[in-house]
């Protein structure tokens, strides 16, 4: 099958990232749909499922390797210092201690986009690194931090935004406190305000939230000769590969990241770590494999995080609900190193507005840094967006819904090209029947009693349509079993099976005859991070089109074995015979044990996508709530979750991710929080008791409903991500509803007793 | 990380008398789902412990009794035994109903009556039904053997009557006549493995309409877990009726304004508590007057 | 000190710090695992076991604590290769998602089965809430021991 190079480009926020790929040169024939399929489609269970429930599965928090010592990281205790001086003399005494590593001992590696190092004097957060100790034992490694003496110089911090943006602020960098900011504009926002009859302001806010992913960032890493290799718990081992590599100044080639398991991440396993690369410093200095994790109070505090937002949103429209003018206005805080924590993209894409008006600025503070956390921005900015449009709605006397649909949106509204679907009508149609739209107050807040239930919506748009390069090998085996390799990583996704899936049914061999084994810069093809919701709908394809491959290649070796046209032969349930001559006829096995090598081997590629289409995914969730008046509690009973997401490769795993985004949103909407003491300038939510996430007791009924079938315009496998997009709508669908059952906007996340109780108080 | 410590698995009541006596900075310890985490955390109030002394293997310790007039409950007996006792259920339901709601299912098979109140946080959730039930603590030292009433024995946050040469042995709850008939009450930060930010626990007995008794507690309101007896005081002989309950119900936020001082967290909890607590009265009047129906 | 006890059914003895948890002495004297800390204080179960037939977090109990006790970790619930029905049913259900709090989960409703033939969703919920998963939104986790409790009241 031919194949070309092409220059990939793939739009997440404004970042136009472009890579060169090999792809496909022609449109592959689709995957059949699920309907004609054994095995995509379909409940099949996890690939990994008895290494998971049986205890054996290795995280690499569990590796362990002959003769390896322990790496622990000394942290800044304060939000904003320098380091005068450093005193490593008695820990380094300290019996089982091997060696430690500062700003003193260590060259000069820059780190943050070149805005710190590895070791900076200038510590600009609590949890900012000081020195890294190797010994023996944790434990020991552990006393040794203690014994460490730090003298600091104690600067002035800053801890929210509002202060930090003041013009006498201490400043976090030489520049100040501002980040890059996100500007855009269409049309003419001014002319479209004039145009309108009514319009709408408010601001909403939002908290911070952390990831805190039940396995804490960790690696091991081993040195042989001048060749590293690192287990790491990431979302990206490519990704690690080359920060690694970078910072320490070797060949990507000469590093090599291994994953097998991951204990989740969320999108704080995206890069490498700062203890990754003081593990391999370590390492090289010792001669000996090192182990470095995080603890559940540096996960708190330095992992990343969801930054807060402060989100004006003025919306003009016309009588009848056309949208004249949207603008965003918006700002909140990154952290003390370069991220971003922009909200705007919902507003910008997910409805027709020709004048559009966006300002958003990134705020430093003295606090960890914030990465990407499931559906960066979108899940704050549909919050907001998703509640002034409620209100508006309500202004305007129209159904909530009726508004929305008077301003969809067939082309998206930045490139004005067609989206290669888009179901999102479907939908809310579905959604509003299954939650029972009809049903909800007419006049929010209306219901007598002391408990008042609500019924809300939020709608959805996520990119998530993946894109090249994505590779992977398949190997098919004379014993008739194949095996998958790809340098992709399943973080409890589902990437194992669906890729076991696809192979199975295209190759018409039974699932349990196919392996995978995933997660290896060192021995597989290259896959990007899994992140953004691309892992689905990259790898799909590229295994897909591994397998349509093979299958031509045994049909080729077929021919030649039974010495029968290629034309004439027919491939069928792992059989190839001749369509004119029954007695020619050969199992596949069979085929590979003919052929020297006694093994057959593919690369697929991800398709190019298409030109002149928008891909985006798309969908609605629905929520019921209770809201006790009496103490503010508000309980949410059901969850609908109406998407579009074209084809569903694995229903079990297709749930998991949907249950999954639903009660994070849940948790996001209602209790998580980081909180920091404003006049310490340090985090008070620090474990895993002060910052509250649901427990099973929290959940709610939840429906999943997929309005969608493959996407063939997209790829031949047809399929949008769906990580992102079953949490982006939750919160918002949730504060509708409360605004539903009491008829006052909460406008500030997360939704708790207090802020419930202030606001009837404030409404009576 | 656990600090390094000595550690002694006691066989009987003596040798843990003997060894607190002899050693100024030893603890016992029995599930240890307070020490250990606060361990972990580098709680100041674990500092100084040399010596654990645990007590797990103590039958003394952990058994549940019928005495002639109260239940004799052993304070190293843990949350899920109490739940799960019958005699504990029979006569103080609201002990049993406070109790379940505490920590997760693993937390109640390991954490212990006595290791609940021991350190008088002001979120124990035992101890507002404890107060209610007037318990009553058994202590031991190598010297004597003494009973004190829980509500004497908590004095201020993290501290109580108790001696380092001491030990609580026992809680117990004197029975009550059956005329009685209360509510708990508590309200977490989420629903599961929640830690009160409110917890209540009533109790009223009546009489032809007229309050006999009636005993009313608050913990995670108050500094300490608190028993409101001039409130109570002020309720008993007087007709059981909405007026009464909402007054008392005034005066306990008034009193808890008073022991607590005004906090951030007050504004939310103050109407919370007042207006929970006229409720509970409420509902515990009103099935009390359809229990009296049911037996006319 | 030195201590015995019984280990997935062996007796075992250990020398132990004052120091180690019991978390500490399975994973790293023991290499057992599969016993995950998430935590440490308590909050997350992941780090769940059977002691004395009681679900407890291990990171809560201290090494020296256990002298004498009967301890089964989620190595020490499947019979050799053949899973426990409710393992069979954990993948059945797709209650598995990164599977790092899976162990946790297992024993959890392991004890809760055991105890408790017939649980209701509430109950079930109840004796599982001390279990986080940051992952699959738990619901398939429930219909899990739903499915086994019904299979193993059959099996009897």
């Amino acid at each position: 099958m031919s194949r070309k190079i092409i220059k990939s480009k793939y739009d997440l926020y404004e970042e136009k990232i472009e890579t060169i790929a090999e792809v496909p040169s022609e449109k592959e024939k689709p995957l059949a749909p699920n309907s004609k399929l054994k095995y995509v489609g379909k409940d099949v269970n996890r690939y990994d499922g008895y290494d998971k429930v049986s205890g054996s599965a290795i995280y690499t928090i569990d590796k362990v390797l002959p003769n390896m010592v322990f790496a622990r990281v000394m942290v800044s205790p304060h939000p904003h210092a320098k380091i005068k001086s450093i005193d490593v003399s008695k820990a380094l005494k300290l019996k089982g201690v091997l060696h430690i590593i500062t700003n003193e001992n260590t060259s000069e590696i820059p780190w943050y986009y070149n805005t710190s190092k590895l070791f900076d004097k200038h510590l600009r957060y609590q949890g900012d690194e000081v020195a890294c100790v190797a010994a023996e034992t944790e434990k020991i490694a552990e006393e040794a931090l203690s014994l460490i003496k730090v003298e600091y110089e104690i600067m002035p911090h800053v801890v929210t935004a509002e202060s930090a943006m003041k013009e006498n602020a201490p400043k976090i960098h030489n520049n100040g406190n501002f980040g890059r900011p996100s500007e855009y504009t269409r049309g003419n926002f001014d002319e479209g305000i004039k145009q309108a009859d009514v319009t709408i302001e408010d601001t909403f806010t939002t908290q911070v939230e952390v990831h805190n992913p039940t396995e804490v960032h960790c690696s091991v890493v081993n040195w042989d000769g001048g060749k590293l290799t690192v287990w790491d718990s990431t979302q990206s081992i490519f990704s690690v590969r080359d920060n690694v590599a970078q910072s320490l100044g070797l060949n990507a080639s000469d590093v090599r990241v291994v994953k097998k398991y991951m204990g989740g991440g969320f999108g704080s396993k995206l890069e490498a770590g700062k203890y990754t690369v003081m593990a391999a410093l370590l390492a090289k200095k010792i001669g000996r494999p090192v182990k470095a994790a995080m603890n559940r109070r540096e996960m708190n505090l330095s992992v990343g995080n969801r930054p807060d937002s402060n989100q004006t949103i003025t919306i003009g429209t016309k009588k009848d609900g056309t949208f004249t003018a949207m603008s965003h206005i918006a700002y909140g805080v990154m952290g003390a190193y370069p991220s971003g924590s922009s909200s705007y993209w919902p507003l910008r894409s997910i409805y027709k507005c020709p004048n559009i008006k966006i300002d958003n600025k990134s705020i430093y503070i003295n606090a960890g840094r914030a990465r990407p956390f499931r559906a960066p921005g979108h899940v704050q900015g549909t919050f907001a967006l998703e509640s002034i449009i409620d209100d508006l709605a309500l202004k305007l006397g129209m159904d909530p819904i009726e508004l929305r649909l008077k301003n969809y949106t067939e082309v998206d509204q930045d490139g004005d090209v067609p989206y290669t679907s888009k179901l999102l009508k479907e939908a809310y149609e579905k959604g509003a029947e299954e939650i029972g739209w009809k049903n909800r107050n007419k006049i929010p807040g209306s219901q007598t009693g002391e408990i008042k239930t609500g019924i809300g919506m939020a709608s959805q748009i996520w990119w998530g349509g993946g894109a090249p390069p994505s590779y992977a090998t398949l190997k098919l085996n004379s014993d008739g079993s194949a095996k998958i390799f790809s340098g992709t990583q399943d973080i409890g996704t589902g990437t194992y099976t669906f890729m076991q899936q696809i192979a199975a049914d295209v190759l018409e061999i039974p699932i349990d005859k196919v392996n995978v084994d995933l997660g290896d810069t060192g021995t597989m093809p290259y896959s990007g991070g899994s992140g953004g919701s691309m892992t689905a709908p990259s790898v799909s394809p590229a295994v897909y089109d591994a397998a349509i491959q093979m299958k031509q290649k045994l049909i080729s070796n077929a021919a030649a074995i039974l010495e029968v046209d290629e034309s004439n032969l027919i491939y069928s349930s792992g059989n190839i015979s001749s369509k004119n001559d029954s007695s020619k006829s050969i199992e596949i096995k069979d085929v590979v044990g003919k052929i020297h090598e006694r093994v057959l081997v593919t690369t697929g590629a991800r398709n190019e996508n298409p030109n002149g289409y928008a891909i985006n995914s798309f969908g609605a969730q629905f929520a019921k709530v209770e809201v006790d008046t009496m103490t503010g509690i508000v309980r949410v009973k059901k969850i609908v979750a109406a998407h579009d997401i074209g084809r569903v490769l694995n229903r079990k795993t297709l749930e998991n991710q949907f249950y999954g985004g639903v009660i994070m949103g849940l948790g996001y909407a209602l209790m998580e929080n980081r909180v920091i003491d404003d006049y310490t300038g340090k985090v008070l939510t620090t474990n895993l008791h002060d910052y509250k996430m649901p427990t099973m007791q929290d959940m709610p009924d939840i429906k999943v409903i997929i309005v969608s079938e493959e996407d063939n315009l997209i790829s031949p496998t047809g399929v949008k991500g769906i990580g992102e997009p079953a949490m982006i709508p939750t919160p918002g669908a949730i504060a509708n509803a409360v605004f539903n059952a009491i008829g006052v906007r909460i406008k500030s996340l997360p939704i708790t007793p207090d802020k419930i109780l202030e606001a009837l108080n404030s409404k009576s | 990380m656990i600090p390094e410590h000595k550690f002694i698995n006691a066989d009987n009541i003596e040798d843990v008398l003997r060894l607190l006596n002899e050693n100024d900075n030893a603890k016992v310890i029995a599930g240890g789902t307070d020490i250990i985490p606060g361990f972990h955390i580098d709680s100041a109030r674990f500092k100084e412990i040399e010596l654990l002394i645990d007590i797990n293997k103590i039958k003394d310790f952990n058994s549940i009794e019928l005495a002639d007039n109260h239940l004799s409950i052993g304070a190293s007996s843990n949350f899920t035994q109490i739940i799960n006792d019958p005699n504990v259920n029979k006569y103080f339901p609201l002990l049993v109903n406070a109790v379940s709601q505490i920590g997760s299912h693993q937390i109640r098979n390991r954490a212990t009556i006595g290791g609940n109140f021991i350190n008088n946080a002001p979120c124990a959730d035992s101890v507002p039904a404890l107060l209610i039930y007037n318990a009553v603590l058994e202590i031991k030292s190598i010297i004597e053997t003494k009973e004190i009433p829980l509500s004497e024995f908590l004095l201020k946050q993290y501290q109580t009557a108790l001696n380092t040469n001491e030990v609580v042995t026992r809680v117990k709850l004197p029975f009550l006549n059956e005329n009685y008939s209360g509510k708990f009450y508590k309200l977490g930060r989420r629903r599961g493995v929640a830690i009160s930010r409110i917890s209540l626990a009533v109790l009223m007995k009546k009489s032809n309409g007229i309050i006999e008794d009636v005993r009313i507690a608050g913990g995670a309101v108050t500094p300490i877990g608190t028993r409101f007896t001039k409130i109570e005081d002020m309720m008993k002989g007087k007709a059981a009726k909405s007026d009464l309950f909402k007054e008392a119900a005034q005066k306990i936020g008034e009193q808890i304004l008073e022991l607590t001082g005004l906090r951030w967290s007050s504004i939310y909890k103050l109407p919370v508590v007042q207006q929970k607590i006229y409720q509970l009265l409420e509902e515990i009047n009103l099935e009390m007057n359809s229990v009296n129906k049911n037996e006319n | 000190m030195k201590i015995k006890f019984t280990l997935n059914k062996k007796k075992v003895t250990a020398e132990v710090e004052s120091t180690e948890r019991l978390i500490d002495l399975l994973r790293n004297k023991f290499q057992l695992m599969g016993t995950k800390e998430g935590c440490s204080i308590g909050e997350c179960g992941a780090c769940t076991i059977l002691m004395d037939g009681k679900a407890v977090n291990s990171c809560l109990v201290l090494a020296e604590q256990i002298e004498g006790a009967e301890i089964i970790t989620i190595e020490g619930i499947a019979d050799g290769e053949q899973l426990h029905p409710i393992q069979e049913n954990f993948i059945k259900a797709g209650a598995i998602q990164c599977g790092f709090c899976t162990p946790g989960m297992v024993v959890s409703s392991y004890e809760l089965l055991n105890e408790n033939p017939e649980p209701n969703e509430e109950e079930i919920k109840e004796a599982i809430a001390g279990n986080l998963c940051r992952c699959t939104g738990y619901k398939q986790i429930i219909d899990a021991v739903k499915i086994s409790a019904e299979q193993l009241r059959d099996s009897k």
